[in-house]
């Protein structure tokens, strides 16, 4: 067996060199101004720790692209872990009733910030096909949501494209803490505008500011 | 209806006497009327029956009448309820049906005290129907948050609620 200095796979090294190429692009980039927050964002958007906040159907999908075949990790979504405090995406992923909702919003509260939320599945999104007393219409009403991921149950595809767009709005983002307050402004101004009940003014908190 | 259940009935009916109502055979099954008053002798009758014991409460359920007339323009039962109890025996595969005829705020005989798993089923039944069980140790609702005031299933609550701001407007 003769010895190469190229890895397996990679005979001719092109592939190494491309990754040499990107370090390099990295390094320059680092260097003019603003670089230090764009490495965090590159960093940031390739380490996303989603929680799945699993409670219907849905979930079953999210196996599925979690799962070898579809492979969130592919995408920097590795780590799906079960404890708020590690995560900073929340992935919403089935029915969502009146009961489970100050769950919901107390889990979405531990998460450390910057933290984004998709809503995987009509149930989530909206309630669904459960028009009935018992189910939240929309987890919109307690939490902000920054993709909302059509389908019952969508594809996993679907909801990799949503991880995917996420990711190129963390990269273009200069400062993710302020937008993300911004953001939760606007919703806040948006659910207020709809007119709340009783019960939302309570999960919202004393002064209504959604956090 | 088989021998054994038959022979079930006719000794519930003698044991009853004027608190056992009519018996109806269809498909489901057999299914005897009582009065409410005769649920704990009747339960209690089937549970210990020595041939054919009744050891299994699989449900304990109710239907609501209120809307029936003007649904369907049929005659329906004088109460607004009825209880509807489901008791299978294991050992011998019967099973039988016991109905009860409640009125509204009336309070129907718990029967946690003869099977463990009437805890939850009634706690259902007050739940959806708010009817009231005498005697229960614990009698709370069991789907929904506590501070939920209304009875679902009774036949005049809307689907979405009475609560139409936490419903996009049609
Ligand atoms: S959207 Fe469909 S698949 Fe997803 S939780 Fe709701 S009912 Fe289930």
């Amino acid at each position: 067996m003769g010895v190469s200095a190229n890895p397996p796979g990679d005979p001719s090294g092109k592939v190494a060199v491309a990754k040499l190429e990107d370090a390099a692009r990295l390094a320059r980039e680092l260097k003019a101004p603003g670089g230090g927050a764009k490495f965090v964002n590159w960093a940031r958007k390739h380490s996303l720790w989603p929680i799945p906040f699993g409670t219907a159907c849905c979930a079953i999908e999210f196996m599925g692209m979690v799962g070898s075949s579809l492979d969130i990790s592919r995408f920097g979504a590795e780590f799906v872990r079960f404890t708020p405090r590690q995560c900073d995406l929340m992935i919403v992923a089935g029915t969502i009733v009146n009961k489970m909702a100050p769950v919901l919003k107390k889990i979405y509260d531990q998460m450390a910030e910057p933290k984004w939320v998709i809503s995987m599945g009509a149930c989530a999104s909206s309630g669904g096909m459960f028009n009935t007393y018992s189910v939240l219409q929309g987890i919109d009403r307690i939490i902000p949501v920054d993709y909302y991921v059509p389908g019952c149950p969508p594809r996993p595809e679907a909801v990799l494209y949503a991880i995917i767009e996420l990711q190129k709005r963390i990269s273009e983002d200069p400062d993710p803490l302020k937008s993300r307050e911004a953001m939760r402004e606007k919703w806040i101004r948006g659910i207020k505008g709809r007119g709340l009940t009783p019960k939302a003014k309570l999960l919202l908190g004393k002064d209504g500011q959604g956090k | 209806m088989s021998d054994l259940l038959d022979m079930v009935v006719s000794g519930l009916m003698e044991r009853l006497g004027e608190r056992a109502g009519e018996v109806v055979h269809n498909k489901m099954g057999t299914t005897m009327r009582v009065s409410l008053d005769a649920i704990p002798a009747t339960l209690d009758f089937l549970k210990n029956y020595k041939e054919c014991p009744f050891d299994l409460l699989s449900d304990i359920t109710a239907v609501d009448w209120s809307q029936w007339e003007e649904n369907t323009g049929l005659k329906g039962p004088p109460t607004r309820f009825t209880l509807l109890y489901n008791l299978y025996s294991i050992q011998t595969k019967e099973r039988i049906f016991i109905e009860a005829a409640v009125s509204e705020g009336q309070k129907a005989p718990s029967a946690t005290r003869l099977y463990a798993s009437a805890n939850w089923a009634e706690r259902e039944v007050f739940d959806m129907f708010g009817i009231k069980f005498s005697g229960h140790p614990d009698l709370k609702r069991i789907f929904l948050p506590e501070e939920f005031e209304y009875y679902p299933l009774r036949k005049e609550y809307p689907r979405t609620g009475y609560d139409p701001q936490d419903f996009p407007q049609e």
